[in-house]
């Protein structure tokens, strides 16, 4: 058997339920890597060690009684530090929160505990989930595993870093405006970001609501598959899951893409990349067509006015939840983050509603144009290449924006239209990997898991370990 | 003693303090851009039956739609 930090998070479980490994030595495997390489990395804000070990041990204990665990029992994971659990810390990589002791547990742990998984360590991530690159003033920048000089991208930086530094086997991100697909990327890791009111968002620190999606990061597609199973559905605590249904999406996968149709938009998503990213992301759909799919060339409606729209709700409501904070305790914001927010304190309120009135027929125009002959659409999650952090720390303010922007400029419109997206790796381009993005009709998950397993089952860019990874000889 | 809940009433309280004008301003070019662009559109767009909760009703209609298999548009 590989290395028990390689194993994914399907292998991994199935091999703790066929009594194969223990969850006590994957649990120690991880604790060490997340101590050592995680820490190496900045990923890591806090480790449980205690609790995770004694419920490992449980684990085992169970199964060795013929007990059935869930299909995640013994398998240990790690969250961005965004999830609350009944009495202990969760401070969203601020100042703020600081020592703040959640009183509720968040709907999403609560199921991947009823599921059997092991939650042992909290995970970097930007400050309130607002910073696309894993730039943290307060906890320090998270590391590329593939460059410690790069950007490993945010807001899900540590999920992110430590899935594909091979250290836990997935882990939970969140997505207000490309926070799953940023950090997907940039580390080459699977991350999927469901349709809005998929995942229940209840004891979840929030960015803006209406926005907020939470969803895994995984080293595969079929990974991603089973934390969605155990994720996703209904939760009366969250209004915004009503209609949301609740699926196997392991079964969904498939090898075969005969019948799939997938659009291409070459305007705005492919416009002055990188030549490298855009020939990474150009031969992606030649392993779609060896599957069977079809590609097909589309357009798109104007995506400044739909960027304008995701503007206009994010900062709103970011900014109505932080209000109290803005006006008491401004200086405990880093300049970056406060200077994020602020802008929703000037729009007015016609604004906001009539962001929110519009994006039913703004989606449904979207959709009728660019999914018009197609089941899904594919685009680049970066056109260029991994930044440096020092591209994105240094310098003139608006030479910081700028980079930024780039960053978000393929994911924030598609997080105003609700849509569900999935980021996975199909190259290198200056030695950091490089993904695309797989967009496809509300609840699309089964869909878009289907043709990203099938594009895993011919190549192994999602295998890829990155010279950092723990238990990597290089170590 | 127990510690500050962040989330409680306390921190919830109205501030009396106006944020700081001086540095919003350094936000209006931008905020005034995404207005404009936000506002010219909605008046062109808006239509009898959009609501606040429309992008629910698009999550309905296509968790119904996904009951025909094989509808595109």
């Amino acid at each position: 058997m590989s290395h028990l930090l390689d194993l994914g998070l399907a292998e991994l479980a199935d091999a703790i339920a066929d009594g194969s490994v223990t969850s006590e030595a994957a649990t120690e495997a991880a604790l060490a890597a997340l101590d050592g390489v995680g820490r190496s990395l900045n990923a890591v804000v806090r480790l449980h060690p205690d609790r995770a070990r004694q419920q490992a041990r449980e684990a085992d204990r169970r199964r060795s009684r013929g007990e059935k665990g869930g299909p995640l029992a013994g398998v240990p994971l790690a969250h961005k530090d965004l999830f609350f659990r009944a009495g202990e810390l969760c401070e969203a990589g601020s100042r703020i929160l600081k020592g703040h002791r959640a009183g509720e547990t968040a709907a999403v742990l609560e199921r991947l505990d009823a599921a059997g998984a092991l939650d042992i360590g909290a995970l970097h991530l930007a400050e309130f989930a607002l910073s696309p690159t894993g730039y943290n003033e307060h906890l320090g920048h998270a590391r590329n595993p593939w460059s410690l000089d790069h950007c490993p991208g945010g807001s899900s930086s540590g999920s992110a870093a430590v899935v594909a530094a091979r250290i836990v086997p997935a882990a939970l991100g969140s997505d207000t405006g490309g926070s799953i697909r940023h950090p997907a990327a940039m580390c080459g890791v699977t991350g999927l970001k469901p349709t809005h009111g998929l995942v229940p968002l209840h004891g979840t620190v929030p960015l803006a609501p209406s926005l907020d999606c939470i969803g895994p990061l995984a080293r595969s597609a079929r990974d991603a598959a089973r934390m969605m199973t155990a994720i996703a559905g209904f939760d009366p605590r969250d209004g915004a899951t009503a209609g949301a249904p609740a699926r196997d999406y392991e079964a969904a996968l498939a090898d075969d893409l005969k019948g799939l149709r997938i659009a291409v938009p070459r305007a705005y998503y492919r416009e002055d990349g990188d030549e490298a990213v855009l020939a990474a992301i150009e031969a992606s759909l030649d392993i779609f067509r060896d599957a069977g799919a079809e590609v097909v060339e589309t357009s798109i409606p104007d995506m400044a006015v739909v960027n304008a729209l995701f503007h206009v709700l994010m900062t709103v409501e970011a900014a109505a939840y932080h209000r109290r904070w803005l006006d008491s305790r401004p200086r405990d914001y880093a300049d970056q983050v406060r200077g994020r927010i602020e802008p929703g304190l000037l729009y007015p309120a016609t604004r906001y509603a009539e962001a929110l009135m519009l994006r039913r027929a703004v989606a449904r125009e979207w959709l009728s144009a660019a999914m018009a002959t197609a089941d899904l659409v594919h685009v680049p999650v970066l056109r260029h290449k991994v930044p440096s952090i020092a591209e994105t720390t240094t310098g003139a303010p608006a030479e910081i924006a700028a980079a930024i922007a780039r960053v978000t400029h393929c994911t924030r419109g598609l997080s105003y239209l609700g849509l569900p997206v999935l980021a996975a790796p199909c190259g290198f381009a200056g030695g950091l990997p490089v993904a695309f993005q797989l967009v496809g009709r509300p609840f699309a998950e089964p869909t878009l898991l289907r043709a990203a397993h099938a594009f895993q089952a011919r190549t192994s860019w999602h295998a890829r370990k990155p010279a950092t990874a723990a238990g990597s000889a290089l170590n | 003693m127990a510690e500050p809940d962040p989330f409680g009433a306390d921190a919830a309280r109205p501030s009396p303090v106006a944020p700081d004008g001086d540095r919003l301003s350094r936000h209006a070019a931008l905020v005034a851009e995404m207005s404009a662009a936000v506002s010219t559109f909605a008046l062109q767009r808006l239509r009898p039956g959009d609501a606040p909760w429309s992008f629910h009703t698009l999550r309905l209609e296509e968790a119904a739609r996904a009951d025909r298999p094989g509808e595109r548009t």
